[in-house]
């Protein structure tokens, strides 16, 4: 094997194909953290119970028992708003862990080499460790409120994987400009917490007034909780126009991939 | 195999440069890590990276590793991809010793078999036993670097390249250490260390790569670059080349001790001053200096660029009365024999101590010398001439008819 280091930057594909030899690495950096996240906690795995129980709660009180959301489908309002709030959680998770993990993750890209876009690619995977028990909570309330899925839940990969793509279009962005201006990290909470505010997490997309709508199609977030919504138990009809933002946030992707690739090459010298 | 083949390393006119606010105009400057490295290493060998702080040994692994890219100049590896491996990368406190092995071995490379296979010996070697399922926060500093430098030697790596990793455990742990890292090397592994303990570079480098602000000031065999080179002329230690010896001070008081020195001085044989004298010729050294309390007298300490003691004297040592515990002045004079040490730069500290020989106060390097030997090739390096008495006579060799 033969190794060569110059000033010249990777091509895109000579570095995606790095990526993909580093895959096992994504894994092992996931299995790093589940671990740590996991050590030394009272509670352990019903951290990731109580945290979206806890939101659906809130949301619970406020939009059902006090002031009465219109518009909610059959499926009942805690379903309805849990899907949105499993979908949401996933994608801030990879926005918050993503856009910090070139940061924290310092002390091995400091002294090991893998193509750095791996970092926020992990954080993926142990976000996918919380969405799956969030989807098994979900089932369980579907269960219980006797919501029965249709065909359409075999789709529902998909649409995780696109809520990942939203997630990471974010957060490589971030973590590559994080590197050298810290202070974007502010950016970080405002995507996460408010941006909750401007997508049909735990209001239905049909009470926003139409001249609005715009706004929800250029939120690729929108798509990706509807479209949970539409697998799980097949709830109105998919608007095509929702894949404006998807296709927006794809693009942002790989924009933010070649800007990741850019400054990755001198990264350690600013971090 | 021909010497290609062989070559593991290629580093070619190397350059790394960084931007550095000037502190005066406040504009971005070039600074230079690195410049102009060239250096080969071949399968087997140990080459050491030494220099002082800042002199861009780490930044030379960055490079070597593909953590950062070069300016100028290209870096070629043949072998595994490798990371530099310093005693603390990817351990975490939180999680047990033997999740950590585990760890940190699969993001140093190995496949979770190949952990599996030198699981054992790898935990026999570190000695932390039973407390491998423990977490690491809990270990004491020593198990930690222990187990923490047993996973790195047990890497089934073709090239390590090793941070500071030398200075680790006890006398018995580091024994075990040089050993099997020659025991790897043995085994056709390339090793690149940085260390600053100059002691295992000495004994573990077949070469030594010495870099100053970013330059390769020598390259050659341990001993002539450490003590030739590293620890002579070195940019802190300027002063101690031929120009900074230093044969004889004058008047120095120690008010704190009531002591004062009137003159301490180095002679050669025929009365020169210059500092540099000839192996083969008697050295005198005379210290002339009053006492104004009982108790406290003046010692001194002959080392060598490794600041090792060789001797120390005092006539405190020789249960003199006239130079022991009264007040008074005194005048004292050594005679180093001829054909004692070898070929090098020493030093003579000044010691303060008292009537049991208890170190006060110590003036490091008061006096600094060279000693010259023309009869010994230079890659003879150790301190003491041999003082053993040789019969050498040809033997005749008695075949039975």
């Amino acid at each position: 094997m033969r190794l060569r280091y110059t000033k010249h930057r990777d091509s895109l594909a000579v570095y995606l194909r790095k990526v993909w030899n580093y895959r096992s690495m994504i894994i092992l950096l996931a299995k790093r953290d589940l671990k740590i996240k996991y050590s030394q906690t009272a509670l352990g795995l019903a951290w990731t119970i109580i945290q979206p129980l806890t939101g659906l709660a809130i949301f619970y009180f406020f939009f059902h028992l006090l002031v009465a959301m219109p518009e909610v489908p059959e499926c009942g309002y805690a379903v309805f708003a849990f899907s949105g709030i499993t979908a949401w959680y996933f994608f801030s998770y990879i926005v918050y862990q993503g856009s910090n993990s070139l940061i924290s993750g310092q002390d091995l890209s400091q002294k090991i080499y893998f193509p750095r876009i791996i970092l926020p690619l992990s954080k993926v995977l142990v976000g996918a460790v919380d969405l799956t028990i969030s989807l098994c909570l979900l089932m369980v309330l579907m269960g219980i409120m006797d919501v029965q899925p249709g065909w359409q839940i075999i789709l529902l990969p998909g649409f995780i994987v696109l809520n990942a793509m939203v997630g990471l279009s974010v957060a490589v962005w971030l973590s590559a400009l994080t590197v050298r201006y810290r202070d974007l990290q502010h950016i970080v909470p405002y995507i996460a917490n408010f941006g909750i505010w401007l997508t049909p997490v735990f209001f239905p997309a049909t009470i926003v007034p139409e001249r609005f709508n715009w706004f929800l199609y250029l939120n690729p977030m929108t798509g990706v909780v509807e479209g949970y919504r539409w697998c799980l138990w097949g709830y109105a009809e998919f608007e095509p126009a929702y894949a404006v933002g998807l296709v927006l946030a794809f693009l942002f992707l790989m924009a933010g991939t070649l800007f990741f690739k850019r400054q990755e090459h001198h990264m350690m010298d600013v971090i | 195999m021909n010497s290609r083949e062989n070559t593991v390393v290629k580093v070619e006119r190397l350059d790394k440069c960084y931007l550095k606010q000037d502190v005066d105009s406040g504009k971005m400057v070039r600074f230079y890590a690195l410049r102009n490295v060239s250096v080969e290493v071949k399968r087997g060998e140990v080459l050491g990276i030494i220099g002082r702080n800042g002199s861009g040994k780490s930044t030379l692994l960055k490079v070597l590793t593909g953590i950062t890219p070069p300016t100028e100049g290209e870096v070629e590896i043949f072998g595994v991809p490798c990371s530099i491996l310093d005693i603390g990368t990817g351990i975490h406190p939180e999680i047990s010793g033997r999740e950590n092995v585990y760890l940190r071995g699969q993001l140093l490379g190995m496949k979770r078999q190949q952990v599996d296979a030198v699981f054992e010996e790898l935990v026999a070697f570190s000695g932390v036993g039973d407390f491998i399922d423990t977490p690491v926060k809990h270990y004491s500093s020593g198990m930690f670097l222990r187990l923490a430098f047993s996973i790195i030697i047990h890497l089934r790596s073709e090239i390590l390249f090793l941070d500071e990793v030398l200075a680790v455990g006890d006398v018995e742990f580091k024994k075990k250490c040089s050993a099997k890292i020659r025991e790897i090397v043995a085994n056709g592994c390339t090793v690149v260390i940085v260390s600053h303990e100059m002691s295992a570079v000495l004994d573990m480098c077949t070469r030594v790569m010495l870099l100053e602000k970013g330059e390769v000031k020598a390259i050659g065999t341990p001993d002539d670059v450490v003590r030739n080179s590293y620890l002579i002329d070195s940019e802190r230690e300027k002063k101690l080349s031929n120009q900074g010896l230093v044969s004889g001070i004058g008047t120095l008081t120690l008010h704190k001790w009531g002591v004062h020195i009137e003159s301490f001085s180095l002679q050669g044989s025929n009365g020169t001053e210059s500092g540099i004298y000839p192996s083969n010729e008697e050295i005198l050294m005379c210290l002339k200096y009053s006492i104004k309390n009982e108790h406290i007298n003046l010692a001194f300490a002959i080392t060598d660029v490794m600041d090792g003691k060789l001797i120390d004297d005092s006539p405190i040592l020789r249960g003199s009365q006239e130079g022991g515990s009264q007040k008074g002045d005194y005048q004292v004079e050594w005679t180093i024999p001829s054909g004692l040490f070898h070929a090098g730069y020493y030093f003579i500290d000044l010691l303060v101590v008292d009537a049991k020989f208890k170190i006060l106060e110590k003036l490091d390097r008061v006096l600094r010398f060279r000693i010259t030997d023309d009869d010994m090739p230079d890659s003879v390096q150790h301190i003491y001439r041999s003082a053993f008495k040789i019969n050498l006579n040809r033997r005749i060799q008695h075949t039975p008819r």
